[in-house]
């Protein structure tokens, strides 16, 4: 069943350098198909404003969404051969973790994708799965039996689980607000609108944040079942509160005092930067977090 | 799309007469008002608390043990300065070495509370009232202009199209209301007009968390160095009239070494009669009376015996030795009589380790009457050999175990748990079941009804789908039959 889930890890590392590879090939030839529907109008402010719905994927970009979704249903496998493997979430190790961010970056992509159908958001959630997939391969990936703190099946696997897709939610974001910066002044063809990139950058977001606060609630819940205390100021807590407050502030700007756009990218980088601090945060600081 | 506006600079006034004109100065409670329920100010302590968690993260932080023993503080000081070197002092007099108890932290916590309040105090009006009465009658100028518009024609005189509007909207899963306005029927059509409340929901929950994270700091007890040896018995304390028996600790290792279990199996007293018998283990605390047990750590432990020189016996238990000597060679534990005014430290040496001062088997006893730092009397022991020491028979009866246990009473964690649930429902209701608001006026045409469907929602990208899905219902529930026009939909 190891052997399963690691041929499977494998199988999603290839699926997700084709996928990338299909559309960087994408950008490269002028050859994708673009279909886009631009609706304009004069709203009763005076303003326009262009939504751009759905723009399906033509060409060799087909064959990079058909890819990362085959690259999902890769890692959906290996985590699920890994559970049996192991009787517990495949959440305990950093090897483990990585798999399961890359996993979460590429289920809140798909969710996007399946919305949205805008494909070029894959040309950086992509490179960041690949990244921490060929991150797990350079850390252990033995099986070590789970130490007292952590044996609590429920919490470790609803706790870590929520946090993947809170943290693959702020990738999406992250790659989105990135193209946004990218896509200067809307002239970059293959790009979605600026528009389009900054409503999928908060609409991610927003889904990100109600899964970093579950995630932050669970964590309390055991931390009080399992330390005595539901929040000892460990740094992985003390990271995550920074996160989730950066990502407060994002949700206030934006709504209260109208950050959108260029600023609004901005402090979701801020929110990915914050992202990465509370995932590997603990291996350089320690604390009740330190296991893997 | 944002639309700049040109604004033609105005022409400067001469100081003097800028003077003049100055606007008189704000009351105080006003200014404190305005700054209180502004979302510049809410975002500020927001950016404050985030660096200062930041900070909290990224500087090492004091113990709790260490903090208000002077002493110890010092000790713990010099332990950082190597790392931090100049600015060891610098960071201190900060408070950032004590970042999350600092005045700076709770001060942005405490006005960041105010400011909360205010605001949802001041929000809740206009939430209730968008959700109870929305203005009914809208202008011709919105079915022009809103951003997602669509036009019908219907064969159905306007009762008949009326009825299969709501029955389009309900199947949609909006909920209406009409009012006539002369002969126009105006419809207001919601969705999930509740959730904006979980906005408030949201910022309750924060200081309802508060309020609990308040009460944890100042209500209730906790000790964290709860030692119980094996076969003894140990009062809680804190007026809980509770004891803890503990019977047996268990711990075992995977064969790789790292550890599986630790288990303590602990009879509970409530005034001297026996209440309960439970396991406690890590994951699965003991729980009575609102006083969880948590296991925590464990230990040697030696079982001693004291007697007067009457025969009388006035100790006889297991004593924990939690504590390491400096060099971590012995572990130490102490226990008290207090009717003779004794304190006796008990040294062993650890495990693995030799004290050439104690044999192997055998224990160092320190007695000292109150008051004194200078011992009655030190002693070797071997078991079950008694010594004298300030008119008391001392013996090592055996060496033993204890369990380390953390005894909480959290009057504030159930508030926490309420705020928290508060909390994630409010975010879910808000971000995952928004508000949709859709209007509709029905008036009388030739042949029929004209129909009018807008709506305001803005800078969201699904909703335009969802916009054409109910016009489509719409379109098939008052004039059934007819073709969809092309282009019908506007979206702006």
């Amino acid at each position: 069943m190891l052997d399963l889930s690691q041929y499977c890890v494998f199988a999603g590392i290839v699926a997700v350098a084709l996928a990338l590879i299909c559309y960087v090939l994408a950008f490269a030839s002028d050859r994708v198909a673009r279909a886009r529907t631009a609706l304009a109008a004069e709203s009763p402010g005076g303003e326009t404003v262009t939504i751009t719905l759905g723009d399906a994927p033509g060409g060799v970009a087909v064959f990079g969404t058909l890819t990362t979704w085959l690259a999902l249903g890769f890692l959906s496998a290996a985590l699920v051969f890994r559970s049996f493997a192991t009787g517990h979430g495949p959440f305990a190790n950093m090897y483990e973790f990585s798999i399961a961010f890359a996993w979460g970056a590429l289920l809140v992509n798909g969710y996007f994708l399946r919305r949205y159908r805008q494909w070029a958001v894959g040309v950086i959630v992509l490179p960041l799965a690949l990244a921490l997939l060929l991150y797990s391969t350079t850390v252990s990936s033995e099986v070590e039996p789970l130490v007292p703190a952590l044996q609590n099946n429920l919490l470790l696997t609803v706790h870590v689980a929520t946090a993947m897709i809170a943290y693959g939610a702020f990738a999406v974001g992250f790659a989105a607000a990135f193209l946004y910066l990218a896509q200067s002044d809307d002239r970059r063809r293959l790009l979605p609108k600026r528009e389009l990139l900054d409503d999928i950058s908060y609409r991610a977001t927003l889904v990100g944040f109600p899964f970093l606060t579950l995630t932050i609630v669970l964590g309390a819940v055991w931390a009080d079942i399992a330390w005595g205390k539901y929040w000892s100021w460990d740094p992985k807590e003390s990271a995550s509160l920074v996160t989730w407050i950066v990502c407060c502030a994002y949700l206030h700007t934006r709504s209260a005092r109208g950050w959108r756009g260029r600023r609004a990218a901005l402090m979701l980088m801020l929110v990915f930067v914050a992202t990465l601090f509370t995932f590997y945060g603990n291996l350089f600081f320690g604390g009740l977090h330190s296991y893997g | 799309m944002s639309q700049t506006v040109y604004a033609p600079p105005r022409p400067a006034l001469p100081r003097r007469l800028a003077a003049g004109l100055r606007r008189p100065a704000t009351p105080p409670h006003v200014w404190i008002f305005r700054r209180l329920t502004s979302m510049r100010t809410a975002l500020t302590l927001l950016f404050m608390l985030g660096l200062l968690t930041l900070a909290g993260t990224l500087l090492a932080q004091v113990p709790d043990a260490v903090k208000g023993n002077h002493a110890a503080y010092a000790e713990w000081l010099n332990t950082v300065r190597p790392r931090y070197g100049g600015w060891t002092d610098i960071l201190d007099k900060l408070g950032l070495f004590s970042v999350f108890s600092s005045l700076w932290f709770r001060g942005a916590v405490a006005l960041l509370t105010a400011s909360v309040i205010m605001c949802s105090v001041r929000r809740l009006p206009g939430l209730w009232r968008t959700a109870t009465r929305p203005r009914m009658i809208m202008t011709e100028a919105f079915f022009e202009r809103a951003p997602h518009r669509v036009r019908i024609a219907s064969k159905k005189d306007p009762g008949a199209a009326l009825a299969a509007l709501g029955a389009a909207f309900r199947k949609n899963r909006f909920r209406i209301a009409t009012e006539r306005d002369g002969e126009d029927v105006h419809v207001c059509a919601d969705r999930f007009r509740w959730a904006p409340f979980g906005r408030i929901a949201i910022h309750v929950s924060f200081i309802v968390i508060l309020i609990g994270a308040v009460l944890t700091g100042t209500g209730g007890f906790r000790d964290e160095s709860f030692a119980v040896p094996i076969g003894s018995r140990v009062n809680v304390g804190h007026g809980t009239g509770l004891a803890v028996e503990a019977k047996s600790f268990v711990d075992s290792y995977y064969p790789s070494g790292p550890p599986r279990n630790y288990a303590s199996r602990l009879v509970l007293y409530k005034d001297g009669a026996r209440v309960t018998a439970q396991d406690a283990r890590v994951n699965h605390p003991a729980r009575y009376d609102g006083i969880t047990f948590y296991q925590s750590f464990f230990g040697p432990a030696v079982v001693m015996r004291a007697s007067t020189g009457d025969g009388r016996v006035i100790f006889n238990q297991g004593v924990p030795l939690p504590y390491s000597s400096r060099d971590e060679k012995d572990v130490i534990g102490r226990f008290a009589l207090p009717r003779q005014g004794l304190t006796a430290f008990v040294v062993s040496p650890a495990s693995g380790e030799t004290d050439p001062g104690i044999p192997t088997g055998e224990t160092q006893l320190e007695v000292y009457r109150a008051g004194s730092n200078a011992p009655a009397g030190i002693r070797v022991l071997a078991p079950g050999r008694p010594a004298m020491i300030a008119g008391v028979d001392f013996t090592f009866v055996r060496e033993g175990e204890f369990t380390g246990l953390i005894v909480a009473h959290d009057p504030g964690a159930i508030v926490v748990w309420i705020g928290s649930t508060l909390l994630v429902l409010g975010l879910f209701t808000v971000f995952f079941f928004p508000h949709r608001r859709v209007r509709a006026v029905i008036r009388r045409g030739a042949g029929g009804s004209e129909i009018a469907v807008g709506a305001i929602e803005r800078r969201n990208a699904a909703f335009p789908a969802q916009f054409e899905h109910l016009v489509k219902d719409i379109r098939r529930a008052v004039s059934p039959g007819a073709k969809p026009e092309k282009g019908g939909t506007a979206h702006a």
